[in-house]
């Protein structure tokens, strides 16, 4: 646990020098408050880091396991899910979205699944297109 | 503001506008029953809806699923000791017990109940305190408004985390990605990446969707449960509370609404904040104290009374002075901006109509989940236990259309993916998600409005103690930012000494 503020706080001091660094070409005006900010930010890692010594010892580990694996498919299909849209279209792919992500979480039968898939599609069809108007994204297929 | 009241209420008794609300109290019903489902969340994912709308049907769906969705938390408290929000941990205390006892349908009549006095109460409260505020408001200049937006941050980052320090990292992060985009007065754009879609700065409503939303379908697409819920839920004594139930909590009822609506209105502290403030005053006050947690709806009726309290007070600043009180509150702000409603005095002269339809929405929406809950609650409890695998991908599907609709604009979708594994990470390493979102609505107003103060004071920052309402206004930051600090020494002191 200790650790991984550690490291949060390190992510973060890069960060706010990243941003420090990137602001030098601004106006003196635009970059006051971006620099206040970076810098505060800086500081409070610090404390972070102060903290997260502080505790090293008195806290072990849990042995929770984070689901490392789980969390790259889950992300990864939802990437590839975004990626899809951009080519497809939003309809054929949040099919193909729901059928595979299902099936891959095992959620349900098999019919089950299907008769989700196509009926959240067709409702958000009749919904958002048909009553409300509302702009969804068009690709090469529906 | 009868007359546009009375204007207002020729809009809302319409069946077009009862179909509205109906809807959005049945959804918030069950997203706040299902645990994992906030109403952040569901309002978040209502907005897009919205856009297909006029404004005040879409602020009618929007007040309707904030109403219902913290009560729905109550039933998943009391049947499972889960609670469906956080508004409702407090509820589990005696709510659960009661269940045991056989008692699980007495225990959702009071809760309904008191979620419907505490919900009217804070309604009318808004009705009476919003109007005046704005007027104070009318009087604002730029150095108000800077002292009002730091004031919103500092009690924001204050309460919303477990730890002091995580809230204000989340807070300070929020407000750096908050300068992305043009700087409105150089016109010099600031960290876009050479991206157009930036030049705005982050737009609000993805990073609110993904934060609150995708966050929590990776979440429990990722959690090893196939079902939040998976006990047997079912009850099968009364619902509706007796003479002798509500004669012995009505006082509990009124005291925790007036708790709640308080709390509301003071920035920063919640749902879950009000309800168990309320729940201690109730167990102080009653000559039984020993027997809270054991089953005594008193205790259910404190916390549900205050935590729906809450949505009255919360829209207090935020529809005067655009500043939001919680995470809910800030996705109302993005709703209405959308809309070009800018929060102010405005909302109260130039748009009262719209306003005011809102708040009388408010009392429908609180009657509605009322006579939905006495009436539905035993058909509502089977909705709970879908199974969490369908539930994540139909989340991920309505949060992309949803950040998608705002600019139809697939670069938001991408922000939301972005944004949807930040906040799942900020979750798991215990960094609330909720001083980002603040931090974007109030970055920008506290880095432009102190900017115009400067100028209009030639670069010096003593005129800002010489003005009465400024003056106030910095007590008050002062006070927010003492009293936890103080807090924090004594629980440091106290766990030394023991």
């Amino acid at each position: 646990m200790k650790k991984r503020d550690f490291l949060i706080a390190v992510v973060l001091i890069i960060f706010s020098a990243a941003a420090i660094i990137a602001a030098q070409e601004y106006p003196q005006e635009s970059r006051v408050m971006p620099n206040v900010y970076s810098a505060l930010l800086i500081i409070l890692s610090m404390f972070l880091i102060k903290r997260s010594l502080k505790n090293n010892e008195a806290e072990k580990e849990t042995g929770e396991h984070a689901p490392y694996r789980k969390f790259f498919m889950v992300t990864a299909s939802i990437l590839l899910y975004i990626i899809l849209v951009r080519f497809l279209g939003f309809y054929s792919s949040t099919l193909i979205f729901m059928l595979s992500f299902m099936f891959m979480m095992k959620a349900a039968k098999t019919i089950t699944v299907i008769i989700i898939s196509l009926s959240t599609t067709g409702l958000i069809y009749t919904f958002f297109d048909l009553m409300l108007h509302i702009p969804i994204p068009r690709g090469l297929l529906f | 503001m009868f007359d546009h009241l009375a204007i207002a209420l020729g809009y809302v008794l319409t069946p077009h506008s009862f179909l509205v609300l109906f809807l959005g109290t049945a959804a918030g019903l069950v997203i706040g029953a299902l645990p994992g489902l906030s109403s952040t969340m569901g309002v978040a994912l209502a907005i897009p809806l919205t856009f297909g709308m006029d404004p005040k049907t879409g602020l009618i769906l929007l007040g309707a699923i904030y109403c219902s969705s913290v009560y729905g938390g109550s039933i998943t408290a009391i049947l499972l000791r889960t609670p469906g929000t956080d508004a409702s941990i407090a509820t589990t205390f005696d709510g659960f017990p009661m269940t045991q006892q056989g008692l699980g349908g007495k225990a959702i009549g009071i809760s309904t109940t008191a979620s419907f006095i505490g919900g009217i109460i804070s309604t009318v409260a808004l009705l009476l305190i919003a109007p005046l505020l704005a007027k104070i408001a009318l009087k604002f200049g730029p150095p108000e408004y800077f002292l009002v937006a730091i004031f919103g941050l500092s009690i924001i980052i204050s309460v919303s985390s477990n730890s002091y320090l995580n809230g204000l990292i989340s807070g300070v992060f929020g407000l750096l990605i908050a300068t992305v985009g043009m700087d409105s007065f150089t016109g010099y754009p600031r960290f876009i990446f050479n991206s157009d879609s930036l030049l705005d700065g982050i737009p609000i409503l993805p990073a609110l969707i993904g934060l609150f939303s995708l966050s929590q379908a990776i979440k429990i697409a990722i959690s090893q449960e196939s079902s939040i819920v998976k006990k047997d839920v079912s009850f099968s004594d009364r619902v509706l509370p007796t003479l002798a139930d509500m004669s012995r909590t009505w006082v509990t009822m009124i005291r925790s609404s007036v708790i709640g609506t308080i709390v509301g209105i003071m920035p920063g502290a919640g749902t879950s904040i009000a309800s168990f403030i309320s729940y201690n005053e109730a167990r102080r006050a009653s000559k039984e104290p020993e027997s809270f947690g054991k089953g005594n709806p008193e205790g259910v009726a404190a916390s549900e009374a205050a935590n729906n309290a809450v949505t009255g007070g919360s829209l207090v600043p935020a529809l005067t002075l655009g500043i939001p009180g919680n995470a809910v509150t800030a996705v109302f702000i993005g709703g209405l901006t959308i809309h070009g409603l800018i929060p102010g005095p405005n909302l109260f002269i130039k748009y009262a109509d719209i306003t005011y339809t809102l708040i009388l929405s408010l009392f429908l929406a609180n009657i509605m989940f009322f006579v939905i809950g006495i009436a539905f609650a035993k058909y509502f409890v089977k909705v709970i236990k879908t199974p969490t695998r369908i539930l994540a991908p139909v989340i991920c599907v309505l949060s992309v259309i949803g950040s998608f609709a705002i600019r139809n604009n697939l670069f938001d979708v991408g922000l939301l993916f972005g944004f949807g594994i930040l906040g799942y990470l900020m979750e798991r390493y215990d960094f609330s998600p909720a001083p980002i979102v603040l931090a974007l609505i109030l970055g920008p107003m506290a880095e432009a409005e102190l900017r115009r103060s400067l100028i209009l004071f030639h670069g010096s920052f003593v005129p800002f103690f010489q003005r009465p309402l400024s003056l106030a206004i910095i007590v008050l930051i002062v006070l927010s930012v003492l009293f936890p600090l103080y807090k924090e020494i004594k629980k440091s002191r106290i766990r030394k000494s023991g």
